[in-house]
């Protein structure tokens, strides 16, 4: 009320001073004249003088008006107030300049706030900043073996002595690597999945959270192996599964043979320390080997391997003042002393291997995330293409704001003559655009809200979804305010600029100079012309590629029938007490299946095909030396008889693994072509030697057998790591059986769920896929983003299309009447048309060089930047054999790919040569005399 | 050298608003008065340009070294009034003499010889 009042005082005050301004000009005028006649003057003459003395009134008050200081504020009010007049006077191409605006920047908004919500935003838990992560977040694997380079996950023994030691942090916690799958009976009800993890027992109060519900165990529960029988769920599963019932504290969960119960409700908005994977619920870590039988992470034994279980990541509290590069030289000089207290009994060169270990220490402000790289990669060019949407949309509004402050020149330069300065025209030009960006910018949020959600709900549709909150906070609305100043600047300047250069004179002779439409205009213009064609051109391009290179990694080779193969994940744990259920269980399943009416054939596998997980050792080859000893690590799982021919790998050399292969017979492996090339360099590998270490001081020898083709089993992208397989004896609780079938695979699920049931009604299925489906699962993300593109290119290809349709039609239609001179003097239509086609040929052929330029440096640059560093295993495992140049290559496409260009450039061309034919043909079909008199 | 004194000199930058507040020294007048005051008191070699002289006024007014009120003017007519503020006294006071200083500064560049014969 009060600024009200404020602000209507000051508006009379403005009234009051704009008529004091004015008498007192007033009175200096008759007092000039009077002074003049006085001194003989006639009085006319005298007023006239006196006015001369003066000079231009209007200036001189505009100039006097400047000095009071509130005016510049009142200015830009009367600009705004100016710019809405002129919106609402143009309601169709305000319209069209708003939503054009608004989809860009409500597109550009909605991909920020992903990124954002996966990238930037800091957990929400007491102090983020303080936090640093000790493990990779882009670890996938548990792992046993000896190791080199930085640690990517840690044993627990490691977790405690570094907890129990650290000076430099206040506090470490763990949680479980895999976010797990856990078969769950809830008050005695049926079996159902539950995905969770175990985590050290301080994990919520190092985290800082409150329970919404009951309480979370703590580290005074943790009193012993299965002492602490406790439950804590997330807000989501409270609400999805019990409906948010306050009467679940005490709520009995059945995993295997015990029993566990619900204490408590974590925070809402707490989702787990890993970003995009939700867990339903958090056990404490002394209840691991009783939820995980078979697997027993505490005292570090994994069947039959002695070797160190590492499946914990690890994360720390900084005391406060505390550099990162204190903890990280801390933390290792701890690690190298656990590694030396570890390794006496091995031989030297193992011994100088393991010491060779070290820990990076990260922050983790915004909590740890699987596989940020790719995310990050894949968005960021996402996010790069919706900026070029914005290019492109901000393009067509400058062109419409050009075309009307081409019809507005007669009163930019009546302005100019009386006085206007021309830094406050472009004021008032740019006032408008902002304006305009204002209103496409409001709307963008709306368009944004939706548009997020649609993209958080793509992103957490596949079985591997990202689960990912994106919200509108603080930093997403600056993003959006930034991005709807900068278009508003940058659409608004380039028309002001060129409208108050007008030359006042010619403007104001009424025609817009048309017979030869000043050639500076027209070079202008057509510059336009040309910039839109390249700006588009890199869009379709981008989006062409995208699209491009997902068909591609569909079309994959993977080295074997993607077609008929069922993937069942058999977890035998209910069934089998001893922690290692033997072969004659897998044998007995795999006999019932192959039964069944349509399988052709059947086998089993530890690692399973694209399953996430994959084991590596570190190994010694017969004939093999290298002085690196990054060289001597393979990756390796161990099969069912059969399983090569079953899969439909083919054996190069040697034979497969089969029937004979037992536990008491001679040890065989079958290697893949990688390993061969790496380990053997063109010698016959059959009937030498792989051995590695299975205990302190004992060592298996594997001979080689066969040497199969290179398939792809774990990853689509990047190199495929030298493989050794050996026969299958059975020592983990999960493994995959796999299943080739004549016809449809989902066909013989039923019958093989119910087979497998035959041999033990214990077993669990843990989950049963094709393979087709599991590589769509692991394909999601890019498809994904390559349809998002795909959306992105078809926006950008109607936004070019319209803004190029619109600038060339207009510049034709202007040219009316230097088309009707022509005509008049006796050029013939077609030679009028073939012109305006032959220009606007030139027009393309420079917008395509400067385009396909443009394309070919960013594609290099993304990808020597993006995909040069995309492999996708870990470090540790790749043995650098053969040097694949990967740098221009996605998927085996080369960056600048000549059938997306192709297709991008002949769309723009017909396009363009449509819009400049049409008004062209017209304007050569009007009679010349009215050609002539137009405008 | 040329004999005959310009018939005009150009204002330099700055020096109008000395001279306003300076020619409101002894009282009260209008813009008009203003700048015939100047231009007689300087033999005619100033001439204020109307185009710089009002927004100088208000731009003093802004800053508050001059205030205005409406008077009838000697003939009877309106005029706006302009008159000098404490402040206004104190900023010509300060102006004043750092023009001083700065116009012996150049006439002793200037005229060397003048210095030693005084």
């Amino acid at each position: 009320m009060n600024s009200f009042l404020r602000k209507l005082r000051w508006l009379r005050r403005r009234e009051s001073k704009e008529q004091d301004l004015e008498a007192e000009l007033q009175f200096h005028l008759s007092e000039e004249a009077t002074e003049r006649q006085a001194s003989g003057v006639a009085a006319e003459e005298a007023r006239f003088a006196a006015q001369r003395d003066l000079g231009n009134l209007t200036l001189v008050k505009e100039k006097t008006r400047a000095m009071w200081t509130w005016t510049a504020w009142e200015a830009v009010l009367q600009d705004l107030r100016f710019g809405l007049r002129m919106m609402i006077r143009n309601p169709g191409s305000t319209a069209i300049a708003v939503l054009t605006l608004a989809l860009a920047i409500g597109l550009n908004t909605a991909i920020f706030s992903v990124l954002n919500a996966a990238l930037l935003k800091d957990l929400p838990v007491h102090n983020p900043h303080d936090l640093v992560m000790l493990s990779d977040p882009n670890a996938s694997m548990v792992l046993g073996g000896v190791l080199q380079g930085p640690r990517s996950v840690f044993s627990y023994r490691e977790f405690v002595g570094l907890r129990d030691r650290t000076q430099t942090m206040s506090g470490l916690c763990a949680s479980q690597l895999p976010l797990w799958r856990w078969p769950v009976r809830i008050s005695g009800g049926q079996q159902e999945e539950a995905h969770g993890r175990v985590v050290s027992e301080n994990y919520f109060s190092f985290f800082g959270i409150q329970p919404t519900l009951g309480r979370f165990f703590t580290r005074h529960d943790a009193t012993g192996i299965g002492k602490d029988p406790y439950v804590v769920i997330s807000y989501n599963y409270w609400q999805r599964r019990f409906g948010g019932s306050k009467a679940i504290i005490g709520t009995p969960v059945r995993f295997y043979r015990t029993t566990l119960v619900i204490i408590g409700v974590a925070a809402k908005n707490f989702r787990g320390e890993t970003v995009g994977q939700d867990p339903d619920l958090w056990l404490p870590m002394h209840m691991q080997p009783i939820v995980m039988p078979g697997i027993d992470g505490l005292s570090e034994y994994m069947g039959h391997a002695p070797d160190k279980l590492m499946w914990l990541h690890v994360f720390g509290r900084r005391k406060p003042g505390v550099a990162l590069a204190k903890v990280q030289a801390e933390v290792n000089v701890l690690f190298r002393g656990f590694l030396k207290a570890e390794s006496p009994s091995l031989s030297p060169e193992d011994r100088k291997e393991a010491l060779d270990e070290s820990i990076l220490v990260r922050p983790f402000r915004n909590g740890a995330f699987h596989g940020r790289d790719e995310f990050a990669e894949e968005w960021i060019i996402l996010a790069a293409l919706a900026g070029l949407v914005l290019l492109v949309a901000c393009a067509n509004v400058a062109n419409l704001l050009l075309a009307r402050a081409a019809a507005r020149s007669r009163e930019v330069a009546i302005r100019l003559s009386i006085g206007a300065g021309r830094g406050r025209l472009i004021r008032q030009f740019l006032a408008e655009s902002l304006l305009l960006a204002g209103l496409g910018g409001m709307a963008g949020i709306a368009v944004a809200l939706i548009a997020s959600r649609v993209l958080v709900l793509l992103l957490s549709g596949s079985p591997n979804g990202l689960e990912l909150v994106a919200s509108l906070d603080i930093r997403v609305l600056a993003f959006t305010a930034c991005a709807t100043l900068l278009t508003g600047i940058f659409f608004g300047l380039v028309p002001a600029l060129r409208a108050t250069r007008t030359a006042v004179s010619e403007d104001l002779k009424g025609t817009g100079r048309s017979a030869t439409a000043s050639r500076q205009h027209t070079a202008f213009a057509k510059a336009f012309v040309v910039t839109q064609i390249a700006l588009s051109l890199l869009l379709v391009m981008g989006a062409g590629l995208f699209l491009r290179t997902l068909w591609n990694s569909q079309s994959l080779s993977l080295g074997y029938p993607e077609r008929n193969l069922l993937l069942v994940e058999v977890d035998t744990t209910g069934a089998n007490n001893a922690p290692a259920p033997g072969p004659n269980l897998y044998r007995e399943m795999a006999e019932g299946i192959r039964a069944i009416p349509g399988v052709r054939s059947v086998t089993w596998s530890d690692r399973g095909l694209f399953s996430g997980f994959d084991g590596s050792f570190a190994i010694q080859v017969e004939g093999f030396t290298s002085a690196k000893e990054s060289d001597r690590g393979s990756t390796g799982d161990s099969v069912g008889p059969a399983y090569f021919s079953t899969i439909g790998i083919p054996m190069l050399l040697g034979r497969e693994i089969g029937p004979q292969d037992i536990a008491l017979s001679r040890p065989v492996c079958v290697i893949n072509e990688s390993f061969a090339k790496h380990f053997f360099a063109g010698r016959n590998p059959i009937g030498r030697h792989v051995s590695y270490n299975v205990d302190d001081n004992k060592r298996r020898s594997l001979e080689i057998v066969g040497v199969a083709q290179n398939a792809r089993v774990t990853s689509l992208r990047g190199k495929i790591d030298p493989k050794f397989y050996t026969a299958s004896d059975q020592t983990w609780n999960r493994s995959w059986i796999e299943i080739r079938t004549w016809g449809d695979p989902s066909r013989v699920s039923n019958e093989v769920r119910k087979a497998i049931l035959a041999v033990n009604g214990r077993l669990d299925i843990q989950s049963e896929r094709t393979l087709r489906e599991t590589l769509a699962a692991q394909n999601a993300q890019p498809r994904l983003v390559a349809q998002l593109c795909s959306i992105f290119g078809i926006l950008a290809l109607v936004l070019a299309a319209t803004g190029i349709y619109g600038v060339l039609s207009y510049n034709v239609a202007r040219r009316t009447n230097e088309i009707g001179i022509r005509m008049a003097l006796g050029a013939g239509v077609r030679r009028v048309v073939g012109m305006i086609l032959e220009e606007t040929g030139w027009m393309i052929a420079a917008g395509v060089v400067a385009g396909v330029a443009i394309a070919a440096v960013c594609t290099r640059l993304l990808a020597t930047q993006l995909y040069g560093v995309a492999d996708t295993a870990p470090r540790w495992s790749l043995a650098r054999y053969e040097h694949v140049d990967s740098a221009t290559q996605l998927y085996g496409i080369t960056a600048m790919d000549p059938l997306t260009i192709g297709a991008a450039i002949g769309l723009l061309a017909v396009v363009a040569l449509l819009a400049a034919y049409i008004p062209a043909t017209r304007a050569a079909h009007v009679d010349p005399v009215r050609a002539l008199r137009h405008e | 050298m040329n004999p005959k004194p310009p018939s005009r000199v150009e204002l330099l930058q700055g020096t109008l608003d000395l001279l306003i507040l300076r020619t409101l020294l002894p009282g009260t007048s209008h813009g008009h008065a203003i700048a015939k005051h100047i231009q007689r008191t300087s033999e005619d070699l100033l001439q204020v340009e109307t185009g710089s002289l009002y927004p100088a006024l208000h731009r003093l007014e802004a800053k508050g070294w001059i205030a205005a009120s409406w008077d009838l003017s000697e003939k009877g007519k309106r005029a706006r009034y302009y008159r000098l503020t404490p402040l206004g006294r104190k900023q010509l006071a300060t102006e004043q003499t750092k023009w001083q200083a700065f116009s012996r500064a150049i006439g002793l560049i200037l005229n060397p010889g003048d210095q030693e014969a005084q």
